[in-house]
């Protein structure tokens, strides 16, 4: 059996075995397979105009593109692979920690107290943009639950998404799968290096995952996070008791989030803002300013696709986890202008670019690049401070 | 619990896509047996019960060679796929002739 970490579940040789192997299929349909595609574009579908379209045009073009594209026996196969390969997944995560759910759940009330607490709501109203399908397709999404000690959709989510990062190559936070966190911190080192936060405010911090190295490097910080799914939160404080940390999880919208104004030194979300929706985006970024005292700072990792970037194939390309996989808001982040909403809301000296996720120990200074480092994998980072 | 949402069916057929995803489900499993099978020739050879030679595989299932043996598991599988890709990708681009 293999504990990836001292509160994640038992997983027997096979069924790692059965996440690799969905994993490695994963892996080569984004990286040797997906190439034909374009091909398949450039071959038959591109249009003279297509280089020089923005916003509303774009827009028109990639939902064209879309149904163009649909009707294309290679992508019909890769598409099918992929959305296969997808639903396969949590199949199998959840298959290899079924048995092992009761025992986690007796962790809820049986477990060290530790340092971390929990405290639900029970009449939060989950937004609609979570309402039309379940989030990555992950069965139950992050907010079902069959009784007041389920925490499966955090076992789920804790095992999967880390098997969904090795599947597009990024292996830098491995089962801990905390490489997002740890990019913020580097963030916060190399631009905010005086921020020496009291109160620390994660958004949308699922189970935890990257709350945790926000926690080490700031020890003296109380270190508030939070999220919509109830189920998530639960198994997060089981996972933050096990590594020993001391987290306080609440369960609260990150649009409103209901605590006092100038509350927080430093706010932050890690990859949320793309599974919302474009008004929750600007609700975020502006919840966040009110949240922070003066001198406080925001940081907002993104996933680096960004349109103003790419030529609007790959911006359809791009959009197809929102259009088949269940994400809201990938294309809606993706056209984003986010640096410029955050000045608008009023923060200063706002910073944006996208940064390298380093390897775990690395103590590289961060660069914030005008553009995706070739060879390595990256995300789209905002920050500003409140003066 | 059932995942709730859209589902596409990429294909004309819906069939075609189920097929698809039988296929991976199967994959899985032959991933999973390959490497317990690995795992027990190590073992064999390890306590001296058969030579290596006589197991005809490799004498230590190191993790590099699960890792080479499932990324060419799953290129075998997604062979045809590769196939098609490779020649789209010379039609598109004569001039890089694979």
């Amino acid at each position: 059996m293999t504990h990836y970490h001292p509160q994640s579940p038992d997983l027997a040789p096979d069924d790692l075995a059965r996440l690799r192997f969905v994993a490695e299929v994963r892996n080569q349909l984004h990286n040797r397979l997906v190439g034909g595609n374009r091909a398949v574009y450039d071959t038959q579908l591109a249009q003279p105009a297509d280089g020089g379209l923005h916003g509303a045009a774009a827009a028109a073009r990639r939902e064209e593109l879309r149904r163009q594209m649909e009707g294309q026996p290679y992508f019909q196969a890769w598409s099918s692979m992929l959305r296969s390969s997808q639903d396969l997944m949590w199949r199998l995560v959840d298959q290899a920690v079924e048995n092992d759910l009761p025992r986690l759940e007796a962790q809820l009330t049986d477990g060290e107290a530790g340092a971390s607490s929990l405290e639900l709501d029970e009449t939060l109203e989950t937004p609609a943009y979570l309402l039309s399908a379940d989030t990555h397709r992950m069965p139950g999404s992050y907010y079902r639950q069959s009784s007041d000690r389920d925490l499966r959709a955090g076992v789920l989510y804790d095992l999967g998404s880390a098997i969904y990062q090795f599947g597009r190559g990024n292996q830098g936070g491995g089962l801990l799968n905390d490489s997002r966190g740890r990019t913020t911190v580097a963030h916060l080192r190399r631009f905010y290096p005086h921020l020496d936060p009291a109160r620390i405010l994660d958004l949308g911090c699922s189970v935890g995952q990257n709350t945790l190295p926000l926690a080490d490097a700031f020890p003296r910080a109380r270190v508030d996070a939070i999220d919509i799914g109830a189920p998530m939160l639960r198994y997060a404080l089981v996972r933050a008791r096990g590594l020993g940390r001391a987290i306080h999880f609440s369960q609260r919208n990150a649009e409103a989030t209901g605590f006092d104004d100038q509350s927080f030194d430093l706010v932050v979300s890690q990859i949320l803002l793309h599974e919302t929706s474009p008004q929750a985006t600007h609700n975020i970024l502006r919840e966040a300013w009110r949240l922070l005292k003066p001198g406080g700072v925001s940081v907002h990792l993104e996933v680096p696709t960004r349109f103003d970037r790419l030529d609007v194939f790959d911006q359809f390309l791009k959009s197809w986890e929102q259009y088949y996989n269940g994400e809201p808001n990938t294309a809606g982040v993706a056209a984003a202008d986010l640096a410029g909403d955050m000045k608008t809301i009023g923060f200063a000296d706002v910073k944006a670019g996208f940064q390298a996720i380093l390897p775990p120990g690395s103590d590289d200074p961060a660069v914030l690049l005008a553009a995706p480092p070739a060879g390595g994998r990256s995300l789209y980072v905002v920050s500003g401070m409140r003066c | 619990m059932r995942m709730h949402g859209p589902t596409k069916y990429f294909f004309d057929e819906p069939a075609h896509d189920r097929l698809l995803a039988m296929i991976l489900s199967l994959g899985a499993e032959l991933a999973a047996t390959r490497e317990e099978l690995l795992a027990l020739r190590s073992l064999l050879a390890e306590k001296g019960l058969a030579a290596s030679s006589e197991l005809a595989g490799p004498s230590a299932a190191s993790q590099a060679e699960r890792d080479a043996m499932r990324e060419r598991l799953v290129a075998n599988l997604l062979f045809p796929l590769q196939q098609e890709c490779q020649a789209l990708v010379d039609t598109a681009r004569p001039e890089n002739p694979a």
